[in-house]
């Protein structure tokens, strides 16, 4: 946590009626799953609006934030429910897969990567963006985020034995997508 | 997490550089999202008060049945706590009926011009404003719910320019200005 008010701080004073105040938890939490928001929907707009949508979520259901030093665990589950139901419109609107375009592909202009590197991220990540939702997502938190499988657990709401085993299909799940690929 | 991968083996080392594909920079999100969502919850925040006004402001009840239902109001007002706020911008009793209103916006300069606001749930493309005229002058006329709406122009689809033209502005808590917008119940002959 960064110098300045703590979470549970500044959600009592927003709900005592300071709303400008919960601009200080956008600042402070808009770019923090947004990597996380990018991968899950694919594109960096589309992250952008679902992490939009996810903080006025957040802000009319304040007061059901039961736990208010743990906010950002409880943003997150938010967040990870609007990526879940920006897919669903999305597969609802079109049966079209992901186009190149929509895939979060690195830049070209990479300066670690040349033209190799770049082809082999692209498959992964098109690769990645294949996989169900909720083995896209325990990879991510894992091997983009960092999360220890307790985070995980606790974020997820889910037991730590039950994530091993998606993890595990999810890895599998990838390494067979990618059959073929010179890696 | 070492461990995790020797169940996997002989693919482990394949896993690892798959692993090591991944973009793992920072995203930064625009500006203008982290604006949007405090224009939202503001809009939401002036609208509670903009419905209880009209609520209580409209000549809709006997003077008896209007004696009672201002004690109720004054009530409901002691009792309203300026908290987080939900539901409808529009204002009570407009219901689906939507009134014209034109914006116009100065940019002889500009290759496009568009309008976002909460009626559009703050959508980064917006709506596009047709121009520019002979003037440099752009033009868009929207059916807007009566009640209280923030909007603001994007110049080239960069550039975010509250309306100079209009009376009232706030502050949108990250150093720029929305522009708010009241639309009046029209009244029906």
């Amino acid at each position: 946590m960064s110098d300045g008010p703590t979470d549970a701080e500044i959600i009592a004073k927003v709900l005592g009626g300071d709303t400008d105040l919960f601009g200080v938890l956008v600042e402070r939490y808009s770019d923090e799953f947004a990597r996380y928001a990018k991968y899950m929907t694919g594109s960096e707009d589309d992250a952008a609006d679902a992490i939009q949508e996810s903080l006025v979520r957040a802000y009319r259901s304040l007061r059901r934030c039961q736990d208010r030093m743990n906010f950002k665990g409880w943003l997150f589950r938010i967040v990870s429910n609007q990526c879940k139901t920006h897919l669903t419109r999305r597969r609802r609107r079109s049966t079209e897969p992901l186009s190149d375009e929509a895939i979060s592909v690195p830049s070209p202009a990479d300066p670690v990567g040349d033209a190799e590197t770049a082809d082999v991220r692209r498959k992964v990540h098109q690769a990645l963006q294949q996989l169900p939702t909720e083995q896209r997502e325990v990879l991510v938190l894992k091997y983009v985020e960092g999360l220890s499988l307790p985070e995980m657990a606790e974020i997820l709401s889910a037991g730590v034995s039950a994530l091993k085993m998606r993890l595990l299909r999810a890895r599998r799940e990838l390494l067979s997508k990618l059959e073929g690929v010179a890696l | 997490m070492k461990t995790e991968h020797e169940d996997l083996s002989p693919d482990a080392e394949r896993f690892g550089r798959i692993i090591e594909a991944l973009d793992r920079r920072p995203v930064r999100l625009p500006a203008r999202m982290r604006a949007a969502v405090m224009a939202r919850i503001r809009a939401e925040r002036s609208s509670a008060w903009v419905r209880t006004w009209t609520w209580l402001a409209e000549p809709r009840l006997s003077p008896l049945a209007a004696g009672v239902a201002l004690a109720a109001g004054i009530v409901a007002l002691l009792l309203f706590r300026p908290q987080v706020q939900t539901g409808s911008r529009e204002l009570a009793g407009a219901g689906s009926v939507t009134v014209p209103v034109r914006l116009v916006f100065l940019a002889p300069q500009a290759a496009r011009v568009a309008v976002t606001g909460d009626f559009v749930r703050w959508d980064p493309t917006g709506i596009p404003l047709v121009g520019p005229h002979q003037n440099g002058v752009w033009s868009v006329e929207l059916q807007l719910s009566p009640g209280l709406h923030h909007y603001i122009f994007i110049v080239d689809g960069t550039e975010w320019r509250p309306d100079p033209n209009a009376a009232s502005q706030v502050d949108d808590g990250f150093g720029q200005k929305n522009t708010v917008l009241l639309v009046p119940v029209q009244k029906v002959s």
